[in-house]
Formats: structure tokens, C-alpha cells, sequence
């Protein structure tokens, strides 16, 4: 066994002290200015009138397995003194299902809710923003309307607009991108492979989606809104998951997505409160050193 | 200004000609130089000039808008990129060899392979049924079976020059591999109009 070099410390900090890989603290100014960007992002939630809610950092793994997908890979897990397997909150979409499912089951619907808190999620490199990752974000739970999906849209489009500095764009598409072709071009489509797809998908405005229904009626819903807008025959993702619209904010400087959600009209229903359901949530700590 | 990253080396000889193919120059040989970036003449265009593995890592965390990499480090690293283009040019293979002239349906349990591209060797053995165990290597994979430190090798061959020097036979192929130009999501987004018109471009002048 080969012994490593001793470096000495530059800090004068036990080298015990440092956090776990994938975890970062935040000092003085850097909490200020996370808590200014959660504040701005509730601020626009609050005005349109979404209620907050916060759900547990630990669950029961059994209770959101059903409603986690790929991410039930990527949960921590561990065990409570009994033997039951706990995990630690990976998104926030499953657990306010759960709550739906239980406290939240005899409010009226449709429900427009709030939340802010971290997700946790193992391999997640650094550049996905690591094991802790902040969100904020929506849901409109209840509502199956292009009116909903619009709402929902509006509210991703107020919160950035409040960050300064922030130069974004939105993308939209669509799950029914990939109805009618075949599993070897839609596997292509899911994966960017647009050289096996056959085509590079086209962008555009709203005449893009003029044979979408749907789509064309949100995108007249949005009309005026002064965030640029483009619709995406490639986006399409996570397609057990989305069932209707889906979009993507990114941030033209850094090149990072830095909000995504949709339409997930399944969910519930594994959770025994079927209804349908429109979300998004903002990765906070993506937009960390824009604010001004 | 768009940044691509290509690898140095033959890929990035390549790159660079069908770049001046489509009028872009540059003001000095940059496969011979030991500058690591470069902007053409007339600014519109920033080569970086990085490892053939780094080229996805730098295009997926947007350090470089575009790269050209091999699909072979594409389907070993499974970067999330868009892949635009086969260039066509660097074409190898991934193979599997080994010292004795075998048949694949030779393979058998707990062999030993050495291998760069560890990712796809496991998926090629498990999809074959078999169980392997695995060593990873940086260079001079073919010494691995001679050494007795593998039983077989998963390795890039153009020709197959080096694997018969070696005394290795090629047992099967995993997968065939040319340069592809891939794009990060968000870059393609940011400069749609210009990546589109360089893809259409550049299509025109690959058999």
C-alpha cells in the first residue's frame, strides 16, 4: 500500500471537518443570497396564489417507490430500527402525491400548491448539482385544463423574471412527439440521437404546433407573455412519467437547465387518489451567483 | 462565437479540413501546435483541442458548444448530448481478441478481460449471458493476455495491425465507430440557427 503525500494545510482546517463529497454548506453571504432567490420565487408563487406546503425530508421507501421511476435508483436509503427501508425526499412530486393521497384528500380540487426544500440524490455528479440539490416549485393538482398547463407555465416565467440577471429561455414539446414511430426512432428521439432519428427536430413558434390542440390553445393562452418562448419537436423525456406538455427553461450564459416539469396525469392514481396533474420545479442552486 | 472541442490527433487533422472545406481558416497548423485553442480568422468559430475522452465531458457541461467524438466514447460514456452527424472519418471497432482462434459461442463463465472501455465490455459479456470479471487499462491493452493478466482483451482496432503482431485473433465485434459531431442541448438551443446552418454545411461534403 502505497502512502499518500502529506500536503500540510493551507486553511487550518482538520481535514475531518470538510463535508461529504456531493454536500456543500453555505457561509453568510452565500445563504443570503439563496434565501433572496427563494424569496423572489415564492414571492411570484404567493401572488398567484399557490398555497405552500412541506412534505418530510425522510419517507417511507415502500410509500413513494411506486411514484418515483428511475430516481428509485438514485435514492439514499437506509434503514430505521425495525429493518424498514427510509429513504431521503428525491423529488418533491411523489411525496405531495403521497400527501394528496392522505391529509390533503378531502380539500377541494383543483389544489394549486407551493413548496421549497432540498432532494436527494446518490451519483449525482457535480455539475447536476450534487447529493443535496435545492428545488422550488409547483403544482396544479386537480385540473386537466390547457388553462392549467399555461398557469403553471406563467408561474416558471414570473419566478425567473423576478432573478436578476437572468437571461432564459423556455422550451416546449410534447409526449405525443413520439406517438406513431417506431421504437428504434423514438428511442433515438428520447436520447438526442437525432443522426439515428433521421432529422435534427425543428424549433419554432407557435405555427410549429398548429396540428396540437393542445399546445396551440396554451400557446394562445401565453401570447403577449415576454419570455422567450420556443416550441421543440425534440423535447420529449422520462416518457412513463410526463403524459401531456413538458418544457424546459434554460439560462443562455451558463447553458444549464435550470427548471423543468409538465404534465403527469398518472401519478396520482398510483398513489389511489387518481387526478390529473401539471407541474415544474426551478433547481435553485443553478441560479446561485445570479443574484444581485 | 461557437467553441467546438475535437480530439487531438486524426480526428482533429480531419476536423479541421472539412472546417476549410467550408471556409474557415485558421492561421496556423494546429495539429502541429502546442496551443491548446485556437479562433478562426474570422472569429466566428473556437477550436479547443482536448483528449478524445474529454471531448464529451467538455460539450456536456457547456464548456464547448459542439465537439467531434467518437461514437465509441459515446457509447462508453453515455454523455447526455445530441448527436448531429456521422463526419464518417475515424472509423475503428471495438473487438474482443484473445491468444487462441476462437469461436464466440466458445465464450465460457469468469474469464478475465482487460479492457479502456470497461463500460462496454460489461454490457457486451451480459448481454451475451456471461459472467466476467473485468480489469481496466490505460494503453497497451494487447500486453494484457501475453502477461497472463486477462484471458482476453476488449480493445479499438482500425486494421487489425497491432492485434496481429500481437498473436491476438479477433473473437467478435462489439460495435463499429466513426467521428460524430455532437452538440450540448441548451448551446444547440442558445445558437439554433447557426449550428443547424454549420450541420448542413458540413453534411454536404461527407460521402
Amino acid at each position: 500500500m502505497t502512502t499518500s503525500p502529506k500536503y500540510g494545510t493551507l486553511t487550518g482546517i482538520m481535514s475531518e471537518n470538510l463535508t461529504p463529497e456531493g454536500i456543500q454548506d453555505l457561509n453568510i453571504d452565500e445563504t443570503e443570497a439563496h434565501q433572496q432567490s427563494v424569496k423572489k420565487i415564492m414571492k411570484a408563487f404567493d401572488t398567484l396564489g399557490y398555497s405552500k406546503i412541506k412534505t418530510p425530508t425522510i419517507e417511507n421507501y415502500e410509500s413513494l417507490a411506486k411514484g418515483l421511476g428511475p430516481l428509485k435508483d438514485k435514492a439514499v436509503k437506509f434503514l430505521d430500527p425495525s429493518g424498514n427501508i427510509l429513504i431521503l425526499r428525491p423529488d418533491h412530486t411523489a411525496p405531495i402525491a403521497r400527501l394528496i393521497s392522505t391529509r390533503l384528500k378531502d380539500e377541494t380540487f383543483p389544489l394549486n400548491l407551493s413548496y421549497a426544500d432540498p432532494v436527494f440524490r446518490q451519483s449525482a455528479s457535480h455539475y447536476e448539482g450534487g447529493l443535496e440539490q435545492f428545488q422550488a416549485g409547483v403544482e396544479i393538482i386537480g385540473d386537466d385544463s390547457a388553462e392549467a398547463d399555461a398557469a403553471v407555465l406563467n408561474a416558471c416565467i414570473q419566478a425567473l423574471s423576478n432573478i436578476s440577471n437572468l437571461d432564459f429561455g423556455i422550451d416546449i414539446g410534447h409526449i405525443s412527439f413520439t406517438e406513431g414511430l417506431d421504437e428504434t426512432k423514438r428511442q433515438a428521439l428520447l436520447n438526442g440521437d437525432y443522426l439515428t432519428f433521421g432529422e435534427i427536430p425543428k424549433r419554432g413558434d407557435k405555427t410549429l404546433v398548429k396540428d396540437n390542440t393542445r399546445l396551440t390553445k396554451v400557446a394562445a393562452l401565453l401570447d403577449g407573455s415576454p419570455a422567450d418562448i420556443t416550441f421543440n419537436l425534440g423535447l420529449v423525456k422520462d416518457i412513463d412519467y410526463y403524459t401531456g406538455i413538458i418544457f424546459e427553461a434554460y439560462d443562455k450564459k451558463t447553458k444549464r437547465i435550470i427548471a423543468s416539469g409538465g404534465r403527469y396525469d398518472n401519478l396520482l392514481e398510483k398513489f389511489g387518489v387518481p387526478n390529473p396533474a401539471v407541474g415544474f420545479a426551478i433547481h435553485v442552486n443553478r441560479l446561485q451567483g445570479q443574484v444581485s | 462565437m461557437i467553441t467546438i472541442a475535437a480530439a487531438k490527433g486524426y480526428l482533429l487533422k480531419e476536423t479541421i479540413k472539412l472546417l476549410e472545406k467550408e471556409g474557415y481558416e485558421f492561421d496556423e497548423d494546429l495539429t502541429k501546435t502546442r496551443k491548446l485553442f485556437t479562433t478562426d480568422l474570422s472569429g466566428k468559430l473556437r477550436v479547443l483541442l482536448v483528449r478524445p475522452t474529454d471531448v464529451p465531458v467538455y460539450v456536456e457541461q457547456g464548456a464547448a458548444d459542439l465537439g467531434v467524438a467518437g461514437k465509441d466514447i459515446l457509447l462508453e460514456h453515455k454523455p447526455t448530448i445530441l448527436t448531429l452527424l456521422d463526419l464518417k472519418f475515424g472509423y475503428c471497432k471495438l473487438v474482443i481478441a484473445g491468444p487462441k482462434k476462437i469461436n464466440v459461442s466458445e465464450l465460457t463463465h469468469n474469464l478475465t478481460i482487460a479492457s479502456k472501455f470497461i463500460g462496454s465490455a460489461k454490457a457486451y459479456f451480459k448481454q451475451k449471458g456471461l459472467k466476467a470479471n473485468f480489469i481496466k487499462l490505460y494503453g497497451a491493452i494487447e500486453l494484457a493476455p501475453i502477461t497472463g493478466l486477462s484471458d482476453l482483451i476488449c480493445d479499438l482496432t482500425a486494421t487489425g495491425a497491432t492485434l496481429k503482431e500481437n498473436k491476438l485473433h479477433v473473437i467478435d465485434t462489439v460495435f463499429e465507430s466513426t467521428a460524430h459531431l455532437i452538440a450540448n442541448p441548451v448551446s444547440f438551443r442558445v445558437h439554433d440557427t447557426t449550428i443547424r446552418d454549420l450541420v448542413s454545411k458540413l453534411s454536404k461534403h461527407i460521402s
